[in-house]
């Protein structure tokens, strides 16, 4: 690894640090959950290490736990995170030169958090891989190491909204979202996506609104450039 | 491990994956329209602000655009910070404390 790929990897995994409380609490509730429902704590490790996606595990643990069919907690889960696709291809153009099988494994890494921190860097400095995979080691060790914890442990820690730990996520996104929005373009993409957001979260079931006002406002944004 | 949780599981993983893979492979490759990146130009101040929007104003699923509710406040203290600061340890401390003392307050 060169210094700069160092450099660039320890700056990931230090960006993600103010995150990793809040990720290791939420992991820790979660593995609670999961094992209470019945899951054994070395397939609550096992989910976290596989699937890695929290809201979709968070989702599935009830439904496994009622005894729904296999095949609809997989169609549960792909539905709950097809908000990826749009993370996917946005990181993308940044990572043109790396070889197909590097893409195939940072795509592993492609969730909320690692995806802000990572747009957000390298809209400003010169793109490079080793940033992404500090900001997956951070979020995801933290994920992983306390959810397999919360399944060996199996009681849940409450009162989370009682530090305030609730709303850091959406500090981290308002920190790294805000500084983006610098122009009229993105003053306009910005609010076509809050009111799609608020609009589709009351009548789509799910995560459906990330994806429909993600998208809408995208497309919306690229006609305002034609326009001009 | 219990073989059908095990296979749910790898089921999860792969479904998961097939999310995230195949449009960081297909989007990488050269020479795509300008209308493309046109739109993926704008997806991180999309994606981000309606991964946060309703965060902040449906707490609990319900709207919510009442001083009861203690993100307005965390997000008036974020965004302050913000305009000092870059130092994300600082803006995500400054907003979780915020909210933390509202509820504390208001549980008094």
């Amino acid at each position: 690894m060169g210094s700069r790929a160092r450099e660039e990897f320890a700056a990931g995994l230090w960006g993600s640090l103010p995150l990793t409380v809040s990720v290791a609490a939420y992991g820790l509730i979660w593995g609670a959950l999961a094992r209470q429902a019945g899951l054994w704590p070395l397939e609550v490790a096992a989910m976290s290490i596989i699937v890695m996606a929290g809201s979709a595990q968070l989702a599935a643990v009830p439904m496994m736990a009622a005894g729904a069919p296999a095949g609809l907690v997989i169609l549960t889960t792909y539905v709950i995170n097809l908000r990826h696709y749009l993370m996917a291809a946005s990181l993308a153009p940044y990572v043109r030169h790396l070889p197909r099988w590097a893409l195939a494994l940072m795509a592993y890494g492609i969730s909320d958090e690692p995806y802000a921190l990572t747009i957000a860097r390298w809209r400003r400095h010169p793109a490079h891989v080793a940033y992404f995979a500090g900001s997956v080691i951070g979020i995801y060790g933290a994920f992983f190491s306390s959810s397999a914890l919360g399944g060996f442990l199996g009681s849940a820690i409450r009162d989370l909204e009682r530090y305030g730990l609730d709303f850091a996520f959406a500090a981290v996104f308002l920190a790294l979202l805000l500084p983006q929005v610098r122009d009229r373009k993105a003053v306009a993409v910005a609010i076509i996506s809050g009111v799609l957001a608020l609009i589709f979260a009351h009548l789509l079931p799910g995560k459906w609104y990330i994806v429909v006002a993600g998208l809408g406002a995208s497309l919306a944004g690229a006609l305002l450039e034609r326009g001009r | 491990m219990r073989t059908h949780i095990l296979l749910t599981i790898v089921g999860m993983g792969v479904a998961t994956y097939l999310t995230r893979a195949p449009f960081l492979l297909a989007f990488s490759q050269r020479g795509l329209p300008e209308q493309v990146h046109r739109i993926l130009r704008h997806i991180p101040v999309a994606l981000l602000t309606a991964l946060v929007v309703p965060m902040l104003l449906m707490p609990g699923g319900e709207l919510s655009v009442t001083p009861r509710n203690p993100y307005l406040l965390g997000t008036l203290l974020t965004a302050l910070v913000l305009r000092f600061t870059q130092n994300l340890f600082l803006v995500v401390f400054a907003g979780v404390a915020a909210v933390a003392l509202f509820r504390l307050i208001v549980a008094l």
